[in-house]
């Protein structure tokens, strides 16, 4: 369970008021898509939950350790609880999927009789079994992501937090990551995920919990009121090839990244409005594809 | 902590010397380095030092007692003699032994024989356990009774323990400096160590490890390069002593003293290589690993 009450926070050294009396409360068993805009809060949000930060004021209580309270030797033991999805993956590239796994749970502590046995189990589980004598760089980036999800899994933690887990992904594969974590969730675990991604959002139907200037603005138990302009248009079941057909689906998140184009706030989490399209030049959107994430 | 994943946790540490092998060969010249001029140091300390003691051995107080003494004052005056603190033994030299070998050592023995055993002091031998405090220990002597005069010779006393001081404050400036050097050295290493496996770091954060399982890789890397460079410093002692006994051995000669053998003292060599590389590569790890543990306390965003 988590349980966010009144929680504000303001970086001391920068004075950046990243979250104002924000309030949450997630049950156990649910499954639950946090959206927002950069520099909505969401990583502090984040940050928060893996008590890697404390709140300037307000409680934070997360499967029944108090965070403000939590000593510091007590963390990893509180960490144990969670099981953490990132963009990147963060796989180690120089172990192979089986070790990538174990390396969770031999850094723990846990018996490698115990670790012959489970990482093969959640090798099955994200349908990854042939692949276990792999190594990183051999997998797509949805496959990579299926590891890290097993990795997060590999101690049972009650709790799956996924850090915008399709980020780094294609729309197809982005699929089948919230359908597994959908299965993950389906058997009890609480899953928690940050993401941008409108049509997930859409299809997978769950509460939605949207950030923004460090606030809770709204907070849906389904999709249905979620209902602004996509500006991805992917569609699991469309091809790869038709991401770009058309020019609203332009990713401007990168377009931000890459050519630095200013945008002004919008009321749709989803899509931060460039007011300046400097460099952008609709013909050339097709190269724009971050073409080493499609397989 | 669980054996298993802590043989796992120690083949990671080793496995992180292989990994930075060049980095790890150039730490442990460095460390090599840094015992062999310890071990150096300590070899002169403990020849000079086997120098001094036949020195201090030759450093005799002659305490002569006066004629008009009974024979119970003269054993009494042994007796208190034994009693000083820092007097190492007490001998008897009756006036008819001094005269026998007086007699032996003079050259012209007949120009002595008209006179009698009676001209000489009864005297005792005694010699000292502490140079420092050996003008200390003479005054002492001088103020017991029935002493006719005491001869000595305390300007070398002062010497050898001038020389013997030098030396060992010498060795002792060097060694704390060079191990301030090789420490630096190995906390240099892994904290490269560290930078290359910052993404492990932040996963075992991630997971829940608790910080001494995080520790423990580093800790190993860092006692091994200690322990490593420990066993090759102690080989290249020993030939690099061999190579300057050759050197010295006339020089010992004439000095009258004899060099110390380098495996009488291998067991005192490798526990004090072994010692100071374990702790200098102990130390040197911690010092990186808790400047990053402090510093990057990141699990969500990764550097």
């Amino acid at each position: 369970m988590i349980e966010f009450r009144s929680v504000s926070k303001v970086y001391e050294d920068t004075q950046t008021k990243a979250l104002s009396d924000l309030n949450i409360k997630i049950d156990n068993g649910e499954f639950v898509f946090v959206v927002g805009a950069s520099g909505a809060g969401k990583s502090t949000f984040l940050k928060l939950m893996m008590r890697e930060e404390v709140p300037t004021s307000g409680s934070v209580n997360i499967n029944g350790y108090e965070l403000n309270n939590l000593k510091k030797r007590e963390i990893p033991y509180f960490r144990r609880t969670l099981g953490i999805v990132f963009q990147d993956f963060r796989l180690i590239p120089t172990m192979n999927v089986y070790d990538n796994i174990a390396y969770a749970m031999r850094v723990i502590g846990s018996r490698e009789a115990e670790i012959r046995k489970r990482v093969p189990y959640l090798l099955g589980l994200v349908g990854l079994n042939s692949k276990a004598r792999s190594f990183p760089n051999q997998l797509s980036g949805g496959e990579q992501q299926r590891v890290a999800l097993a990795r997060a899994l590999a101690n049972n933690a009650s709790m799956i937090i996924a850090d915008e887990p399709t980020g780094n992904i294609d729309p197809r594969m982005s699929f089948d990551i919230v359908n597994l974590l959908n299965h993950i969730n389906a058997d009890g675990t609480t899953v928690i995920m940050v993401t941008h991604d409108y049509h997930l959002v859409k299809t997978f139907n769950h509460r939605v919990i949207t950030i923004k200037n460090g606030k809770v603005v709204s907070d849906y138990p389904d999709a249905s009121h979620i209902d602004v302009e996509p500006y991805r248009f992917d569609n699991p079941e469309d091809e790869v090839g038709s991401y770009y057909s058309d020019d609203t689906t332009v990713d401007f998140d990168y377009l931000m990244k890459t050519y630095g184009v200013e945008t002004v706030e919008s009321d749709n989490p989803f899509v931060d409005i460039p007011t300046e399209p400097a460099n952008y030049h609709p013909t050339e959107s097709y190269s724009l594809y971050r073409e080493e994430d499609s397989e | 902590m669980k054996g298993m994943s802590l043989g796992y946790l120690t083949r990671e540490g080793f496995k992180n010397i292989w990994v930075n092998r060049f980095l790890s060969v150039a730490t442990i010249l460095v460390l090599v380095a840094c015992l062999v001029i310890v071990g150096t140091g300590s070899l002169i300390f403990l020849n000079i030092s086997s120098l001094l003691d036949l020195i201090e051995g030759q450093n005799i107080v002659m305490v002569y007692v006066e004629d008009e003494a009974t024979e119970y004052e003269t054993e009494s005056l042994g007796l208190q003699l034994e009693g000083l603190s820092n007097v190492k033994t007490v001998e008897f030299v009756s006036r008819e032994e001094a005269f026998e070998k007086q007699k032996d050592e003079f050259e012209n023995a007949a120009l002595l024989d008209g006179l009698s055993p009676e001209i000489l002091p009864d005297a005792y031998r005694v010699t000292v356990d502490d140079l420092a405090l050996f003008d200390a220990t003479v005054d002492k002597i001088k103020a017991l009774e029935s002493v006719l005069r005491v001869r000595e010779n305390s300007d070398l006393a002062s010497k050898v323990e001038t020389l013997r001081s030098a030396v060992s404050y010498i060795s002792l400036g060097v060694i704390a400096i060079l191990f301030f050097v090789s420490m630096f050295i190995v906390s240099n290493t892994i904290r490269i160590t560290i930078y290359n496996r910052r993404l492990e770091i932040s996963i075992m954060k991630a997971v829940g490890a608790t910080n001494s399982f995080i520790r423990w890789p580093f800790l190993v890397e860092g006692m091994l390069l200690g322990v490593i460079s420990a066993v090759i410093s102690l080989g290249l002692e020993y030939l690099v002593y061999s190579i300057a006994l050759i050197w010295f051995a006339d020089m010992m000669d004439i000095l009258g003293g004899k060099p110390v053998e380098f495996l009488d003292y291998i067991w005192f060599f490798f526990a004090i290589f072994a010692f100071i590389g374990v702790v200098i590569g102990t130390i040197g790890s911690l010092i990186s690993l808790n400047k990053y543990l402090k510093e990057h306390n990141n699990v969500v965003e990764n550097d």
